[in-house]
């Protein structure tokens, strides 16, 4: 689900990009900035890259979710807010463009804060709501995070994309129509 | 106790939804009375059961089927916002359509509006029935504004539904945006399944500027027929280029 998200958002900022620049080619990739060694990835030379940094879960109760597994119990789905950067991998002499392709996605995201299956006819099914939002980082968070990633700092944004849904429809019990109260002491027999 | 059988199952189909979870609930139009009656109602998945203990079986039961989400009424092609439509299953028929000309029964209560009563004979065998909501259709109107509006076009890959530029139509602030309206009705959905295109011609062929555009949602507007006094339905669907 976490890929399917992120490749829906990657998706459309590229055609977002392309139809303002008028280029054919991607503008952003799904890729870390750089390898498990350090080294910057040659897919993100001079794109903007998009990659994860976070992944959390949000513990907000929620209602009971509506499904059609009717008296399959099983574990209420997890809800994860998913962190992601936005990085220029602009070399020295392209800095400024980097500084574009980031405001120029700025604004999509501005546009598009809330995606919905609506919105985004190709929503992948198991995906219905997602929203963004900046995760705004203090100076020191910022210093911390670059320091994480082996990085120098780059022109960068974080957003927290919420809500993806991950739910593997595990059973753990089948819950009766109906019970005698009797029923209740004795040992179960389900499943 | 524990002689409970099923003596109906009740199941509801809407082409909005389709595969995706109805927002509603199916409740005892008279619970009192359900309850005096020995009954029990229990949810399997998207059907509703009635379960009864004892061995004779009412001779028709009434149920209010309720939106949990009130969009559920806006793209009900046949619900009423001011009438309770009510569906009367024949005994000989166990799939039926929802018909609101079949009949309503008295005037929606405000905070309390009901997709339609449903009238069933329930059968001591237990009866299987299915009723089926159609989605209201709309000719979606396209409202394209931003730079390279007035030439854009709408491309469906399937090559099955074309779309008209109509007159512009002023906003608010002055603007103007371009309206690209479907020829033909389509059926609202949950999910829909048009990936049309938004693009606008160039140089080498016609360059894209919406690969998938937004399907419409659940708010319609009645326009009226030029020159006539009817009225059709449309969806506006806002589209704004950078």
């Amino acid at each position: 689900m976490i890929d399917l998200a992120l490749n829906l958002v990657c998706s459309r900022l590229n055609s977002h990009l392309s139809a303002i620049y008028s280029v054919q080619e991607d503008l952003v990739v799904l890729a870390p900035l750089s390898d498990s060694e350090g080294r910057p990835t040659a897919k993100t030379h001079n794109r903007l890259a998009l990659f994860m940094t976070n992944l959390t879960e949000d513990t907000v109760s929620r209602a009971k979710p509506k499904s059609a597994r009717g008296p399959l119990g099983g574990r209420r789905p997890m809800h994860l807010d998913v962190y992601f950067m936005l990085a220029s991998g602009h070399d020295p002499k392209g800095y400024s463009e980097g500084l574009k392709l980031i405001s120029t996605a700025l604004m999509f995201f501005q546009a598009n804060a809330v995606m919905t299956p609506e919105r985004f006819p190709e929503m992948p099914t198991g995906l219905s709501n997602l929203t963004f939002e900046i995760a705004n980082l203090r100076t020191e968070e910022v210093s911390q995070m670059w320091g994480a990633l082996e990085r120098r700092y780059v022109p960068s944004v974080m957003f927290k994309m919420r809500s993806v849904i991950i739910d593997s429809g595990a059973v753990s019990h089948i819950t009766p129509l109906i019970r005698t109260p009797e029923d209740t002491t004795r040992p179960r027999q389900d499943v | 106790m524990g002689t409970y059988r099923e003596i109906l199952r009740l199941k509801v189909r809407h082409s909005y939804y389709q595969a995706n979870p109805i927002p509603i609930n199916i409740v005892p139009n008279d619970a009192v009375a359900f309850a005096a009656q020995g009954l029990l109602i229990r949810r399997q998945g998207e059907d509703v059961l009635v379960i009864a203990d004892a061995t004779e079986v009412p001779s028709v039961l009434e149920f209010a089927i309720k939106p949990t989400d009130l969009s559920v009424i806006a793209v009900t092609k046949g619900a009423d916002w001011l009438e309770c439509p009510v569906i009367t299953v024949p005994d000989s028929k166990n799939d039926v359509d929802f018909n609101p000309l079949s009949g309503t029964s008295g005037v929606q209560k405000m905070g309390d509006l009901v997709l339609a009563l449903v009238r069933v004979a329930p059968q001591t065998q237990g009866r299987r029935v299915t009723i089926s909501f159609d989605a209201v259709t709309s000719f979606w109107a396209y409202h394209v504004i931003g730079p390279g509006s007035k030439s854009a076009i709408i491309e469906d890959p399937e090559e099955e539904i074309f779309f008209d530029q109509i007159d512009p139509v002023p906003l608010p602030d002055g603007r103007l945006a371009h309206v690209l309206r479907s020829r033909t009705a389509l059926p609202a959905r949950a999910r829909a399944t048009q990936r049309f295109a938004l693009k606008t011609p160039s140089l080498f062929g016609s360059k894209t500027l919406v690969p998938v555009l937004p399907a419409a949602g659940h708010e319609f507007v009645s326009v009226p027929v030029p020159g006539s006094s009817q009225t059709f339905v449309q969806s506006d669907i806002f589209i704004s280029i950078f």
